[in-house]
């Protein structure tokens, strides 16, 4: 048994050793719930979710995301707490992250909390402790921010249940796709009981939200909903899988997000892959976008890819690509086609379609107008026609749209040449192995189109 | 064509109150201009000085919720807190569309008029700059308890951002400061907020920080630079997403 007395560090050594063990779950998002303050306390939320601050890896600082305590009788082959590592290891008191948190909060550097923590003697226990956190926050600091908690598997229902009173989101991680990826890596851990909790969630969600029919002030169950979280890379599924599973997951448990963590390898094991290109950020990239398009753009899991064709291209989106493996749908007539199809259209995302569709019913659509519009025109040129005409002469070829694309981007290599054979662009994206060597040459180019990704 | 210029005090009332006399004057839309603020004086052009009328603004006000909807009405509102010199012509004439067309709720969906266009565009960039300094922005607090936050915004923002933060912190004493306009947003405990002048008012704002600001600055500094992760760095992308003319006045950046 850990005794929590005998912590003397410093708030700032403490904050130091928290946020260092924390920072390698992705989420930080602030999103799901729009409420205004009560004017009784300090707080309100905005639905689309509010980023303060961004750190040097580009990510956005949100929340302030800190573990409880890095203690942990776990040892998971990836986890920096793992048991059996030697690090510096402390826990944090109830006052402590409630005057951090509301500190940080009142000089607008972030817009609530994400605890996660490590595991004490037990998950009953742990959460129970963070619970009194969190009841203490809110009831006697009142505070009405934003709070993201994890909920830690096998841990008694009862206190998930009471936690997720006074939460906004929860989220559990699946921590890998597949469940041979946890065997091997999370020896501690089953994908029955990860998946137990996010079923408890669900359910609680759901019930929450037919009380609220019912009663309009009944106090809701983790109203910005639930997240997860997997790693990528760590274990060998195929792209393939898992856009399977994120499919699934939002199908079948009803998830507000699935993240992607590129794994990074923080411990040295033999289990682990060695990852001498860094974590594999173009992939996770990748796995953001084609997300977003299960999401917001109508696409499903098996016509991003397949079997035969498991792993995203390197060089083009998954829209593009999508769109270059299906020329028979394009050109399409910007004044005509579907909201639907629209949004299958490169260089169009959801809020150019909407306001494409409004726009139209009062005037016919030409070129300018696409531009005002906020349609990326270097893109969707090729496939897209206003009034019967297409912007240029183009000529509707797989190859040859590919080329343009890629330099209108600007990562068009000069040449392509593999083993003294010149290749096109559609052979490229079948060698696995260009796949990686490429990885590097065009990973100056993540991040262009964050924007698109939406990551709040 | 000689045109003729209505030049109207750069306030809400001042340019509604154009809109109102530039309708009653039936000049004709085609041959009339606005302007707010001071304007280049052209040769060939007639002037106008519009005279704000709180009475006139007021009908215009109304005719637009009317027709138009709340929501509508704020994104005009919007476009005249910018600092775009053609805005209050870009209004007037968005209105005039609006009104012969018979638009409502769509209004700004007539994308393929070019002052419906350009109303759009200028709304965007305004309400993109209130998104981006509702996070950037920071307050630090004075010794007496006072949280203080200085900006510099392109645009005359602070209406949007008073009423974010007074629902957030409505038990504090703050201030946001526009350094550009010497405009003060000002909020008082348990009060709503209001806007004051303070131009030849020289207000005070040197005031000492607090003892526990060094500290919690000094904390969040710590907490910025230990969430990154190092094998993940991305200088580029970071100031992507958070340009360096914001940092100037962010604590995780002194
Ligand atoms: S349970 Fe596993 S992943 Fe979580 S802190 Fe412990 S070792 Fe790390």
């Amino acid at each position: 048994m850990n005794d929590l007395k005998k912590d003397s560090l410093t708030v700032f050594d403490k904050l130091r050793i928290l946020t260092d063990a924390a920072k390698y779950d992705v989420a930080c998002t602030s999103s799901g719930v729009e409420r205004k303050g009560s004017g009784e306390g300090i707080g309100n939320t905005a639905a689309a979710g509010i980023c303060h601050s961004f750190s040097a890896d580009g990510r956005c600082i949100s929340l302030l995301k800190i573990l409880f305590t890095n203690h942990c009788i776990y040892d998971c082959k990836y986890c920096i707490n793992r048991k059996s590592n030697d690090v510096e290891r402390t826990t944090f008191t109830p006052d402590e992250i409630c005057e951090l948190t509301i500190q940080f909060y009142r000089r607008n550097y972030i817009e609530g909390l994400f605890l996660s923590s490590g595991i004490i003697d037990n998950p009953t226990y742990t959460m129970e402790l963070i619970y009194l956190a969190i009841w203490k926050l809110r009831k006697e600091y009142r505070f009405e921010g934003y709070i993201h908690v994890k909920a830690i598997p096998g841990a008694d229902p009862a206190v998930i249940q009471k936690l997720g009173m006074l939460v906004d989101r929860m989220s559990v991680n699946l921590e890998l796709p597949t469940a041979e990826g946890l065997k091997s890596l999370a020896p501690n851990k089953t994908r029955q009981t990860i998946l137990k909790p996010m079923r408890q969630i669900q359910n609680g969600i759901q019930n929450s939200k037919e009380e609220l029919v019912l009663y309009k002030h009944a106090p809701q169950f983790v109203p910005a909903g639930q997240s997860t979280q997997m790693i990528i890379g760590a274990t060998p599924e195929s792209d393939y899988q898992i856009v399977s599973v994120a499919e699934s997951l939002y199908r079948k448990f009803g998830l507000k997000r699935v993240f992607y963590s590129a794994f990074v390898a923080v411990n040295e094991d033999k289990d682990l892959p060695a990852l001498p290109g860094g974590p594999p950020l173009l992939r996770e990239h990748r796995l953001y976008q084609a997300d977003f398009l299960m999401r917001f753009y109508g696409f499903k899991a098996e016509e991003l890819l397949s079997e035969d064709r498991p792993n995203f291209n390197v060089l083009l989106d998954p829209k593009c690509d999508w769109a270059l493996r299906h020329l028979e749908y394009f050109p399409m007539e910007i004044n005509k086609v579907s909201y639907e199809m629209l949004l299958r259209i490169p260089g169009i995302g959801v809020k150019s379609a909407q306001r494409i569709v409004k726009a139209r019913r009062i005037a016919n659509l030409g070129f300018e107008d696409l531009k005002k519009i906020g349609v990326v025109l270097k893109r969707a040129l090729y496939f897209i026609c206003c009034n019967g005409r297409m912007m240029y002469h183009t000529k509707m070829e797989e190859d040859y749209i590919t080329r343009n694309l890629l330099m209108a981007d600007h990562k068009a290599p000069a040449s392509l040449v593999i083993n003294g054979q010149e290749m096109t662009y559609s052979q490229l994206s079948l060698f696995d192995d260009v796949r990686f060597q490429n990885v590097n040459a065009v990973q100056h180019g993540i991040g262009n189109d964050r924007k698109w990704i939406g990551m709040g | 064509m000689e045109k003729t210029v209505f030049i109207c005090e750069d306030t809400l009332e001042g340019i509604f109150t154009g809109i109102y006399d530039a309708y009653a004057s039936r000049i004709g839309h085609d041959k009339c201009e606005l302007a707010a603020g001071d304007v280049p004086l052209e040769m060939f052009c007639d002037y106008i000085q519009v005279l704000p009328s709180k009475e006139k603004a007021e009908k215009v006000i109304r005719t637009l919720k009317k027709q138009f909807g709340e929501e509508r009405f704020y994104d005009l509102y919007y476009v005249l807190c910018s600092n775009r010199e053609d805005k209050a012509d870009v209004v007037y004439k968005t209105v005039v569309v609006g009104l012969s067309n018979d638009l409502h709720q769509n209004l700004l969906d007539h994308l393929s008029n070019p002052y419906v266009a350009r109303a759009f565009e200028i709304r965007r960039n305004v309400a993109n700059e209130v998104m981006h300094i509702r996070e950037f922005i920071r307050f630090q607090e004075l010794e007496n308890g006072l949280l203080l936050s200085k900006i510099t915004p392109q645009n005359n923002i602070l209406p949007f951002l008073m009423p974010h933060f007074a629902d957030r912190f409505p038990l504090e004493n703050f201030m946001i400061y526009d350094e550009n306009r010497k405009l003060a947003g000002l909020h008082q405990s348990r009060h709503n907020w209001c806007l004051a002048q303070t131009e030849g008012l020289n207000p005070k704002l040197s005031s000492s920080r607090s003892e526990q600001e060094r500290f919690y600055g000094d904390l969040f500094r710590l907490f910025c630079k230990t969430i990154a992760i190092k094998p993940r760095e991305n200088l580029n992308l970071q100031r992507q997403m958070l340009p360096l003319r914001f940092r100037n006045n962010m604590t995780e950046f002194q």
